[in-house]
């Protein structure tokens, strides 16, 4: 579902044989994809209205068909700009079991003091 | 015509969004990714915008139209597939990925790409074998308008063919597809390690 939402259509992620062929056991999940899921987590867990404005994906292991993922979200600093925009920084983690299949890095924009409210901001205060 | 790498380094791609931000996508993205805010969901928000992370799905393009030949040309990194082949190495995973994210993406918008290859690395020798990393980086942009976005596909492009020595060798010269001879290693080499699997889109 994820890929089609996301426009991919690169064989290894739709076609078994073709993820046979690059060196992988069965399709796997695509990297649109795993970022969409990981960054709506991340967007959750810096609260409500939160704006994704960076995230870095690293991807360990590839999320095959069957895996069970655990979303994991912990937020890991805030601070407020010089523009008075309040950004959070959270980590996010898709675990099955003991093992990392992926981590996202992201940082997010929230409601700052004085009610700043990140989706109003032009690009003269976003600097993500 | 041949290539070279000072050539590919100074290679821009432009990419044309051919689907414009729309309700229906939005709402199937949303879907797909479990997306609970309400400003994400056209409707129930009149005043809804694109989730900033399905950016790059407004760039990809159509698979078929009747106004064209074939498959699209550039369904993936073209830049990416012209580096491998230019580096020799048959095999290319993503390690990483980043998104920076600027202008939001409303009812309507067409997005419009540059891709160019910021930058590749020297060779290395890591558990997949010799290889080079590069970061393919797209640039993206609503039509006449402002900078939508930033992503940039950390890539590792490598040659397996000289990672297990002989017994791989001698797979490749009974003429199997390199490809092939990593799928026969019984686990790859990145599911232990903290290198990142193949991934490229």
């Amino acid at each position: 579902m994820g890929a089609a939402a996301n426009r991919v259509w690169t064989p290894a992620h739709l076609d078994r044989d073709a993820a046979v062929a690059v060196g992988v056991s069965d399709v796997f999940v695509d990297t649109s994809t795993q970022l969409g899921l990981l960054a709506v987590v991340a967007a959750r867990a810096a609260g409500a209205d939160a704006r994704l404005g960076r995230a870095e994906l690293r991807m360990r292991r590839p999320i095959l068909p069957g895996t069970r993922l655990h979303l994991e979200a912990r937020t890991t600093a805030d601070h407020v700009d010089a523009a008075g925009v309040r950004w959070r920084s959270v980590a996010v983690a898709a675990r099955a079991g003991e093992v990392t299949h992926s981590t996202l890095a992201a940082r997010l924009a929230v409601e700052g003091p004085g009610g700043v409210d990140p989706w109003g901001l032009g690009p003269e205060r976003w600097a993500p | 015509m041949g290539t070279s790498l000072d050539d590919l380094l100074t290679r821009r791609v432009v990419k044309q969004g051919e689907v414009p931000v729309n309700a229906g996508d939005v709402l199937r993205w949303s879907e797909a990714h479990r997306e609970r805010a309400a400003r994400h969901w056209p409707d129930r928000t009149a005043d809804w915008v694109a989730p900033p992370a399905s950016v790059t799905s407004y760039v990809r393009p159509l698979e078929w139209r009747p106004d064209r030949e074939g498959p699209p040309g550039d369904r993936g990194s073209g830049l990416h597939e012209l580096l491998k082949t230019e580096l020799g190495y048959p095999l290319g995973i993503a390690a990483g990925y980043e998104l920076e994210l600027h202008a939001l993406l409303r009812d309507g918008d067409r997005l419009a790409a540059v891709e160019r290859i910021a930058s590749v690395g020297e060779e290395e020798h890591g558990r997949l074998g010799p290889g080079r990393r590069w970061v393919i980086e797209n640039r993206v942009e609503v039509v006449g308008g402002p900078l939508a976005a930033v992503e940039r596909f950390h890539m590792l492009g490598y040659n397996p063919v000289h990672r297990a020595g002989r017994a791989c060798r001698a797979r490749a010269t009974r003429r199997r597809p390199p490809r092939r001879a990593v799928a026969r290693r019984p686990v790859p080499t990145w599911s232990r390690s903290s290198r990142s699997p193949p991934s490229p889109s």
